[in-house]
């Protein structure tokens, strides 16, 4: 095994970067929505990180640094290809209430748990698919890869005052649209 | 301290995106607060139910060729 100072750059990068491996294809299926997609996007997003990492400098934020890639990978293919994912008009983004406590209280405790235990990946992933991507990016980003709200707005290059909102609304967009499904199912959720 | 206090900052406190005074504001509220209680563990819920479920496992086969392609 090589010393710290002995590293070769493959070394130091396998070390450093692979980590965050599962992270990143988790949020490139999230963007991309098919696996073989979000294997492509990992893939060069890699590659990206490989060439830079000569310049890249130790003790900056690794994890943050490779998903602003990945984002920046993703939106170029997107804009190159002129594929556009299919989105649901953002009208509701401006109807949303400032705060969704109602909703939160609607459940009570106890029936509020049964609700989430009977979610799926399946819902969930729905869900976020209907969301426009800055939002989708901001909740997954914040409550699956606990990024802080200033490492993502860094990662999508946009205020921290407008990652809050997209978090607030995206969470609260989410959470409606599961909790409307589930309770059209009258308790039962389909994958 | 007001429920609407509790309401207004929920999102941030539990991203963990408050500053300790007001969060140490929210939890002395909520050792009284049965309903501001609720709200906050149903969205401490929901939170870690997505991050538990959503949770991914990259297949073997891009872990190796990343790895193949770095020893290029």
């Amino acid at each position: 095994m090589a010393s710290e100072s002995h590293k070769t750059d493959k070394e130091r990068f396998e070390e450093e970067v692979l980590q965050f491996l599962n992270g990143l294809y988790g949020y490139a299926l999230h963007l991309t929505r098919n696996p073989e997609d979000a294997c492509d996007l990992v893939q060069e997003t890699y590659a990206r990180a490989f060439k830079a990492w000569k310049q890249y400098t130790l003790g900056t934020n690794a994890k943050a640094w490779l998903f602003a890639i990945l984002r920046n990978t993703f939106l170029n293919q997107r804009r190159s290809t002129k594929r556009r994912p299919t989105e649901v008009p953002c009208d509701w983004v401006d109807e949303l209430p400032r705060e969704d406590v109602p909703q939160l209280l609607r459940f009570g405790p106890d029936p509020y748990d049964k609700f989430l235990n009977d979610l799926l990946a399946e819902n969930i992933e729905e869900g976020l698919a209907l969301l426009p991507e800055t939002f989708r990016s901001a909740v997954v980003l914040c409550d699956v890869e606990g990024f802080s709200y200033k490492e993502i707005a860094e990662i999508l290059d946009i205020p921290i005052g407008t990652v809050r909102s997209r978090i607030h609304r995206g969470r609260a967009r989410l959470r409606e649209l599961l909790e409307k499904w589930y309770l059209e199912g009258e308790g039962e959720l389909g994958s | 301290m007001s429920c609407s206090f509790v309401r207004d900052n929920l999102h941030d406190f539990v991203s963990g995106e408050l500053n300790s005074s007001d969060a140490e504001r929210i939890e002395n509220h909520l050792q009284s607060c049965e309903s501001c209680r609720a709200c906050v563990s149903n969205m401490h819920g929901f939170r870690s139910r997505v991050r538990n479920l959503l949770k991914m496992t990259a297949p073997q086969e891009l872990r190796d060729s990343i790895l193949m392609k770095t020893s290029e």
